[in-house]
């Protein structure tokens, strides 16, 4: 018989599948692929947990989007609007939108980071909710520092010491 | 044989797909996929087949030895076991 073996999933079409597992009122979770949701989601180290939207959607929910041309994007509301939302990834400064209600398939629930499920309630999951979002215009400066300030921290490091 | 925690199996272009969901999802990140064979077997186990009767669906379903089988049947068992998707 065919041996198993490990196979790579096409992206499009397992998040396609995922949302039909929503559809049906499961929870799903899928890690994180990008950058868009940095500093608060981090690629291939972080995941999120999502189901079919159960609520009002508001601002500061993580939300999974279909855009029209198809791709499926995983970012945060920053403004309802008549016609739909507007929204950024944690990374971003610059809104898109608006995203109609009908693109949106996925509330996120909890997210794994640092290895640890967290969920509304949690102080970095509201410092992103509630605290982040204002600071859209600054984002890139601070994130700027914060990465300089890393780099700077990583070479006073003596070679071979415990981090 | 008890599979351990809630999975869904999907097909997506031509692979069998084993995906967490709920709880279950929380606890295993990801996804397993099977080919025609594993997807067959997993779908006995949730019908709640045993090991002879797994074996008998695959002799019925593949053209295949009863040792070939049997050792696929076993290998694979035991490695799902060894991940913590069946308690045996």
């Amino acid at each position: 018989m065919e041996q198993q073996k490990k196979r790579r999933v096409d992206t499009f079409a397992y998040v396609s599948l995922l949302r039909e597992l929503t559809q049906e009122g499961r929870e799903v979770t899928l890690p994180i692929s990008g950058n868009s949701m940095s500093p608060f989601l981090i690629h291939e180290r972080d995941a999120i947990a999502f189901k079919k939207p159960d609520r009002p959607l508001r601002r500061g929910d993580m939300v999974f989007y279909q855009r029209r041309s198809g791709q499926f994007v995983m970012h945060r509301i920053h403004k309802k609007l008549s016609q739909g939302y507007l929204i950024a990834g944690d990374a971003q400064s610059v809104l898109e939108g608006p995203v109609e209600e009908g693109q949106i398939f996925g509330l996120i629930t909890r997210v794994r980071r640092k290895g640890e499920w967290i969920c509304a309630g949690s102080f970095w999951w509201e410092f992103f909710r509630l605290v982040w979002p204002q600071l859209l215009p600054v984002r890139q400066p601070i994130c700027r520092a914060y990465r300089a300030m890393t780099r700077l921290f990583r070479k006073t490091k003596k070679p071979g010491a415990p981090s | 044989m008890k599979i351990k925690g809630e999975y869904v199996m999907r097909e997506i272009m031509g692979d069998m797909v084993l995906i967490p969901v709920g709880e279950t999802a929380l606890k295993f990140n990801g996804m397993v996929t099977m080919n025609a064979v594993g997807g067959h077997i997993w779908q006995g186990l949730t019908e709640g087949k045993d090991r002879e009767a797994l074996l008998a669906s695959l002799l019925e379903r593949f053209e295949v030895s009863p040792e070939e089988a049997g050792r696929d049947l076993d290998e694979l068992l035991q490695r799902l076991a060894a991940q913590g998707f069946l308690e045996l």
